[in-house]
Order: structure tokens, then C-alpha cells, then sequence
């Protein structure tokens, strides 16, 4: 393996200098980049775009149809639809973004070391993950939220418990192929000790799948969240957030249908953001 | 395949043993004392106390799971404080709304995603397959309890086909109460479904043997639906069980949605009126159900795919 350093040089600039200039050419990804730009944009200015508080109550005008004073008119206890729109969309983007790191974090470790040690840490960390596996996704979280009470940080502690797996397995599978590359022979014939071998050399090659597998689980992530709000487990009243929104316009089905309407919208326009982004990733540094 | 069958049974039992750990541990992460949760701040110590004893909640943790693991082995899934029912008998009456919405929606959602994933392959390339494609990307973002609000809204608050929710007492009537939330489920399977399948239909039109057929002068619905969908089919089943325990747990929201006895009420009322026994068991259930029709799918998968020897 002694090729003169000059000769692979310009293989890999060339390598290297190529996606950043097709990323440019990736509709889909620019799509989804520029429709996950204007929702956190609408949801950055929800102060400006619409100046109602949105957990201001009227009473005297509820389940008002949408007009000049409320773009898409009050729900149940008065408050403008349109600000809640766009303040549970802050709740709901932040906490589906932020909730996948834990969960991105803890199973890539644990599919790394699965895959890299193997032997019986391999046994073990992937009988853990049968198990966990084996329960439905939101059986398990809903389960998890009851035990540890409802709110914020019951959702953080379920999407990690449950979610971590994915990444697991999606980093192990990396490993257990990259470990065979002439690369990871190389650092371990040289005599690199094994957690430098796993940081300096192997994490930034396995991560790539688990970052595009990340894009579909914030769209996950979000809507369980949603489902969490929907069932009265997730973000407490009166903060404002789509699941809860959803909630309310549920109750309401008869008299008023956009209450459960444009929550829903704003969901599936979120997660298109987010699957679009994931896609175009994938197209550009997925496998063929 | 009994030997194989066997194997599979024996691998699970470390997968089991760890199902009934979490389901057992689920009990005592509830913050502070479950006897307590359940009697209320101003109940006596001594109340408390004696609950506890009732429970076993006083014995030490190891122990606790011994008797909790042989209560299970005797079928006993505990007993419902709310229904004054034992599990056991409430989870054998919802299991078949659950899995017959589960049988509905899967059949609904196969009969929606062949033709589009036929179309989409057939025109790959064309406008017809980039507006097919897109259906997973707008599809997976849906929650699916907002998918059956949107049916309710339609189908049954507006046109008046479906009744609103709940289970009827007739046959009949419990089918057609099982139509939107099987269309809920289907809508959620569908996009998961024409992804794969259509990736394979393009690939198998590009086989060899389909040329062949082709060239034998077979019509195209011939190749495609006696050739080509069979070899679909099977991608299609391993894609729907690995996708499974999320459509198994959304049925949980859609059940709530159309008020369906099923076990996914069964669970939410557990929750909602802090039945332990009920959510422990609910919950144990689900994952040995997900264990079994994976076991199953795996079945389907050899006998739709003589290549796919078991065990291997």
C-alpha cells in the first residue's frame, strides 16, 4: 500500500471540491432547505407576523370564524389561532430537533462499539435492542410519559429510551463494513490505540447514514410529540403547541373544523421540510 | 420449518425475559409510591402501607420480578382497580378490534399502494412517477390520528357513510365501523409500502426473466401482475414487519380517535385512570404481538420466496 502521496492528492481534492458544488444542483435538498428556512422564519417572527398573544382568553369571542382580526379566527377559549400556530410551531420544531441528539448520540456510541468490539459487547447491547425493538414505538413512549409523569422532559427521556436504537443499528452496519477497510487495518496495524481508532478515525465515516436517518427521525420525533400533546401527555396548557391544538380542534369537530385543520397542515409541511432535506442528503452521500 | 420454527422460539427467550423486565420496571419508575399515587395524597400511612403489602411492593426488587414472572407464567395478567375486571379477560375481548382494524388496514393499504407503485414504475421518470414519489415524503409527515380526523370530518361528519366512532353490536356493523380507522391505517402504511415497492418494481422490470416474458409476447398486465408483483410482494413484507411496531403503536391514537374498544383504549384508559396492572400487561402484550407477526412475516417471507431458505 505505498502509493506516493502525490498521485492520491488530486483524486481526493477532486473528491472532496465535488459536493459542495452539486449540492447547489440537489433540487430536493435546496427545497427542503428553503421550506425549513421559511418555517423557521415564520416561527422566529411569530412576534411580528402575528402580534395576538397567544395565550390571551376572550371568552366573549370564541370559535370565531377567521377574518381581519384573526387571520384564521379563535379557538375554544378565544385565542387566536393564528399566533398559537406559529408559537407551538417554536415548541414543537424545538423540541422534535432537540430531542433527536440524545437519542443520535447514545445509540451511534453503542453501534460503534457494538460493531467495532464486537464479542460479547455486541451480544449484549443488541439483545438490549431487540427488546426494546419488540415494543411499538408509541406504546412504549406513551408508557414511558405515563410512568415519569407528563411534560417536557418525560418526552426527552421516552424519545431517547426508545429512539437510540435506529442509530444503533444504522452505525453498527457501518462499522462492521468500514472495519475491514484498508484504512481502519492501517491505523490498528500502526498501533493506534482502539478509542482513537473509534473517534479520530472511524466515527467521522460511519456517522453519514445516521445523519440522513436523522432527518426522518425529527419528522418522527415531531409527531410524537404531536400525539403526546393530542392525548394530554406532552406540553402542558397553556402553551401553545400543534398536538394540543389538534386536541382542541378534535373537541370542537362540529362547530369549528379549521381548529383541527391547520395544525395538521403545519405538521405535514414540517415534515416534508425535514423528509425533503433527508432525501436530497441521501441522494448526494447515501449509497447508490 | 419446525426446526427453524424452534429455533426462532428458543432465541426469544432472552427477548422475552427482557420484555416482562422493562414492563416490570415500568411500575416502579412512576415517581414515589404507586400505592400512594393511586390513593390519593390524603390517604393514612398505614392505607398506603397496607396496599403496598397487597402488592408485594415492600418485598425487595428481585423478588418482586420472581412473583411478577410467575404470575405471568400462570396467565394471570393482574387485575383492572378501574373495570373491577381481570386483565387478562379485558385484553382477550379488544384484541380483536385491534387486529381486525390492523387485518383491515393492511389489506386497504396494499390495495392502495400496488397500483400507485405499479404506475409509478411503469412511468419511471415521468411526471406520473415524481407525483407518485412525493407521496411518501407528504405521507410520513402526517400524524396519523390528524389522518383519521380529516376521514371523520370527510367521510362521516360531511357525506354521512361512516358512523362517527365506536363498535356497533352486529358483524356487520362492527365492520363498517372498522372502515375509516383501517383507511387511517392505511394511510399511514401506504407511503412506507410504495417507496419499496416501487424501487423493486423498477428493478424487476429490468430483470432478465421479465424480458423474457416480455419476449415471449405476454401482455404487460401479464408480466406485471403474474411476473413482476410477486417479487414485489416479498420486499413489501419485510418492509411493513420492520415498520410494524410503529404501525402497530399508531393503531393505540387511532383507536382513541374512533373510539374503538381495542387494546390501544384498553391502554390509554389505563393511563388516563392510573390502572397499573393494566398498562404493564397492555403493554406486555403489544411486544410479544410485535414478536409473533414478526415471526410470522418471516414465514410469509420463505413461503412467497422459494429462494429464501430459513435459517439462514
Amino acid at each position: 500500500m505505498s502509493v506516493p502521496l502525490a498521485v492520491l492528492t488530486p483524486v481526493v481534492a477532486a473528491e472532496r471540491r465535488r459536493p459542495g458544488i452539486s449540492l447547489l444542483h440537489n433540487k430536493t435538498l435546496l427545497a427542503g432547505i428553503a421550506l425549513l428556512f421559511v418555517i423557521v422564519m415564520m416561527v422566529v417572527l411569530a412576534p411580528v407576523l402575528a402580534p395576538a398573544d397567544p395565550n390571551q382568553q376572550n371568552l366573549f369571542n370564541v370559535l370565531a370564524r377567521p377574518g381581519p382580526g384573526h387571520l384564521l379566527g379563535t379557538d375554544d377559549l378565544g385565542r387566536d389561532t393564528w399566533a398559537r400556530l406559529l408559537y407551538g410551531g417554536r415548541v414543537d420544531l424545538m423540541i422534535g430537533v432537540s430531542a433527536v441528539i440524545a437519542p443520535f448520540i447514545l445509540g451511534s456510541t453503542l453501534g460503534l462499539l457494538a460493531g467495532y468490539l464486537g464479542g460479547w459487547v455486541d451480544a449484549v447491547i443488541m439483545r438490549v435492542l431487540e427488546v426494546v425493538v419488540a415494543f411499538p414505538f408509541y406504546v412504549l413512549i406513551i408508557a414511558v410519559v405515563f410512568a415519569l409523569g407528563a411534560g417536557v422532559s418525560s418526552i426527552f427521556i421516552a424519545i431517547t429510551a426508545v429512539g437510540w436504537v435506529s442509530y444503533c443499528r444504522i452505525v453498527r452496519g457501518e462499522v462492521l463494513v468500514a472495519k475491514r477497510l484498508g484504512y481502519v487495518e492501517a491505523a490498528r496495524a500502526a498501533g493506534l490505540s482502539t478509542p482513537r481508532i473509534l473517534i479520530r478515525h472511524l466515527t467521522p465515516n460511519v456517522l453519514t447514514q445516521a445523519l440522513i436517518y436523522s432527518m426522518s427521525d425529527i419528522v418522527l420525533t415531531i409527531l410524537a410529540v404531536v400525539t403526546l400533546g393530542f392525548l394530554g401527555l406532552g406540553v402542558q396548557p397553556p402553551t401553545a403547541e400543534w398536538g394540543a391544538m389538534l386536541q382542541a380542534g378534535f373537541e370542537n369537530i362540529l362547530t369549528d373544523p379549521i381548529l383541527g385543520t391547520v395544525p395538521g397542515i403545519a405538521v405535514v409541511i414540517t415534515g416534508l421540510a425535514f423528509s425533503l432535506i433527508g432525501d436530497g442528503l441521501a441522494a448526494e452521500f447515501g449509497k447508490p | 420449518m419446525a426446526r427453524y420454527l424452534l429455533r426462532r422460539l428458543l432465541q426469544l427467550i432472552p427477548v422475552v425475559i427482557g420484555i416482562t423486565l422493562i414492563t416490570f420496571l415500568l411500575l416502579h419508575l412512576v415517581p414515589g409510591d404507586p400505592a400512594r399515587t393511586l390513593l390519593g395524597v390524603r390517604a393514612t400511612p398505614a392505607r398506603v402501607a397496607a396496599l403496598d403489602r397487597e402488592w408485594g411492593l415492600d418485598l425487595p426488587l428481585p423478588v418482586q420480578y420472581v412473583d411478577y414472572v410467575g404470575r405471568l407464567l400462570q396467565g394471570n395478567l393482574g387485575t383492572s382497580i378501574f373495570y373491577e375486571a381481570p386483565v387478562g379477560q379485558l385484553v382477550a375481548s379488544a384484541l380483536p378490534v385491534t387486529l381486525g382494524m390492523l387485518a383491515m388496514g393492511t389489506i386497504f393499504g396494499i390495495a392502495m399502494a400496488v397500483p400507485l407503485a405499479v404506475l409509478a414504475a411503469t412511468h419511471a421518470g415521468r411526471p406520473t412517477d415524481h407525483v407518485i414519489r412525493a407521496v411518501p415524503l407528504i405521507g410520513l409527515g402526517m400524524p396519523p390520528f390528524w389522518v383519521g380526523f380529516i376521514l371523520l370530518l370527510v367521510f362521516a361528519l360531511t357525506l354521512s357513510l361512516f358512523p362517527v366512532g365506536g363498535w356497533g353490536d352486529t358483524l356487520p356493523q362492527h365492520l363498517i365501523s372498522l372502515v375509516l380507522p383501517a383507511l387511517t391505517i392505511a394511510a399511514v402504511m401506504t407511503p412506507i409500502l410504495v417507496r419499496s415497492m416501487r424501487a423493486s418494481l423498477v428493478e424487476v422490470l429490468r430483470s432478465d426473466f421479465v424480458t423474457a416474458a416480455r419476449a415471449r409476447g405476454l401482455s404487460t398486465w401479464r408480466v406485471l401482475f403474474r411476473h413482476a408483483l410477486r417479487n414485489t410482494l416479498i420486499p413489501a413484507v419485510s418492509v411493513l414487519a420492520v415498520n410494524l411496531g410503529y404501525l402497530l403503536g399508531g393503531t393505540v391514537i387511532i383507536e382513541n380517535v374512533f373510539g374503538l374498544p381495542g387494546v390501544g383504549n384498553l391502554l390509554l384508559s389505563g393511563i388516563f385512570e392510573r390502572d397499573f396492572d393494566v398498562v404493564q400487561s397492555v403493554t406486555l402484550i403489544y411486544a410479544l404481538l410485535v414478536v409473533i407477526i414478526n415471526i410470522a412475516a418471516d414465514l410469509a417471507y420463505a413461503r412467497l420466496d422459494p429462494r429464501v431458505v430459513l435459517g439462514q
